[in-house]
């Protein structure tokens, strides 16, 4: 959950084990998380009901519809893994991440963006959180660097953001290639 | 003896001189004031003479007549292209005369009722009409335009700080109000906003200014401002949500808050 677009070597980030820091809270990345949910859903939506409706006027058996929901389920996987791995070895900010102003750092460096076997670890642990009733989540409330299960297990921090960390439309950090 | 034979001789003559001095005088006075009189009936007579002109429709014929004369046009147009003009503008400029004028109309009430006059009067609206419609305005128009002494005028003028002073004192006047009130309210005003609003290029302008990519820019620019606004002040009070919650949640697990509670400097969201 992230958002600007800056080069890594412009993100400063926190010194590890740093408890000064303003890490990022329940409340806002529950909003930040909730805003990608409706992107991903949402496209995930559209594309799904265009595809129905095409099928639909195919008139394919009943076979191929059980493989395209097949096919779609793998997709919608796929949507939702490339949407948080991208942004989160990319910018280090989802949409929604942005948007609350908060962004997903390399424990170990202080950095962004995370690398993909982070990414990929992080996910898991989402799943996991939410598997065991979101309690993963809610250990955010009491981490004394408010770090969920997910946090722990791919070894990363979600920080607040400043006006400076990101750049508005227009503005860009001093330095950045265009 | 003979004194005072001479002294009986002139206070004698002074006494018969006397009624004779004051009969003089009385008639002096009489003539006097039967002149003015008499001068104050004919002028008197003489505007009203010429307010039954003026009230006739033959003075409107003659000025329509004389604006669409080629005498006129002719008369026009030697005067612009002479150096009347030019003459003229310096002699404006140099004895203040715009300034004078303006002040002396702006103290009283004179502008107030000549612009009544123009603005209310039947016949005001015809002759601005003719008069703007002829082709001896436009050629005057065009003419007066393209001269350069007009330009070297209006950039003095508007480098005059006196004329800043009078605009200023004008646009500020009850007077200015007045008559900016009775202008927006004359006929005439409505007809030409009629006109404007019946042309095609009135509209067509419209389209290109609504169409041109620095108005969309500005519209995109006001709605990334709102949304960032909007953005800024979630950001704001869910940053307080977070504390709140996690002290709630340390509370119950009987942990003492976090270092930070007291506070470590949050950055601030940005709310523009």
């Amino acid at each position: 959950m992230t958002t600007t677009a800056a080069p890594t070597t412009e993100l400063a980030g926190p010194v590890p084990g740093d408890q000064s820091l303003p890490y990022g809270g329940f409340a806002t990345r529950t909003i930040a998380l909730a805003i990608d949910a409706v992107v991903v859903d949402g496209v995930a939506l559209l594309v799904s009901v265009s595809v129905g409706l095409a099928l639909n006027l195919l008139h394919v058996g009943k076979t191929a519809t059980v493989v395209a929901a097949a096919v779609g389920g793998v997709a919608f996987v796929l949507w939702l893994l490339g949407y948080f791995v991208t942004f989160w070895t990319t910018t280090g900010q989802t949409p929604g991440c942005r948007v609350m102003g908060v962004r997903v750092l390399d424990d170990r460096t202080g950095r962004a963006p995370l690398r993909m076997r982070q990414a990929l670890v992080r996910i898991v642990g989402c799943i996991v959180s939410t598997l065991m009733l979101c309690a993963g989540f809610l250990l955010i409330l009491v981490d004394d660097r408010r770090r969920g299960l997910h946090d722990r297990m791919a070894r990363t921090v979600v920080v607040y953001t400043s006006k400076e960390d990101d750049p508005g439309p227009g503005r860009r950090p001093a330095g950045r290639p265009s | 003896m003979i004194r005072v034979t001479i002294r009986t001789s002139l206070y004698a003559g002074r006494l018969v001189l006397r009624p004779v001095a004051a009969v003089v005088g009385v008639g002096v006075r009489i003539e006097r004031e039967m002149l003015i009189a008499v001068g104050d009936a004919m002028g008197r007579n003489a505007l009203s003479a010429l307010d039954a002109v003026l009230a006739t429709h033959y003075a409107e014929d003659a000025v329509d007549r004389v604006l669409a004369a080629p005498l006129a046009e002719r008369a026009l147009d030697r005067a612009l292209s002479g150096p009347l003009i030019e003459a003229l503008a310096r002699d404006i400029v140099r004895y203040a005369v715009v300034e004078r004028v303006a002040e002396a109309v702006l103290s009283g009430d004179t502008l107030d009722r000549l612009m009544l006059l123009a603005f209310q009067g039947p016949g005001a609206e015809r002759i601005v009409v003719a008069a703007l419609e002829s082709p001896a305005a436009e050629r005057a128009i065009a003419a007066a335009l393209e001269s350069p002494a007009l330009e070297g005028l209006v950039a003095q003028a508007l480098d005059d700080p006196g004329l800043e002073r009078i605009v200023a004192r004008a646009v500020g006047s009850p007077g200015g109000e007045r008559i900016l009130a009775r202008v927006v309210d004359s006929r005439l005003t409505d007809a030409a906003v009629t006109r404007l609003l019946e042309s095609e290029d009135l509209w067509h302008m419209v389209d290109e200014i609504a169409g041109s990519p620095a108005v969309t820019e500005a519209i995109t620019q006001q709605s990334l401002g709102f949304a960032d606004q909007m953005a800024g002040e979630v950001r704001e009070r869910s940053r307080k949500v977070d504390a709140r919650l996690e002290r709630v949640a340390r509370h119950l697990l009987r942990r003492r808050d976090r270092g930070d509670e007291a506070g470590p400097t949050l950055p601030e969201p940005d709310t523009t």
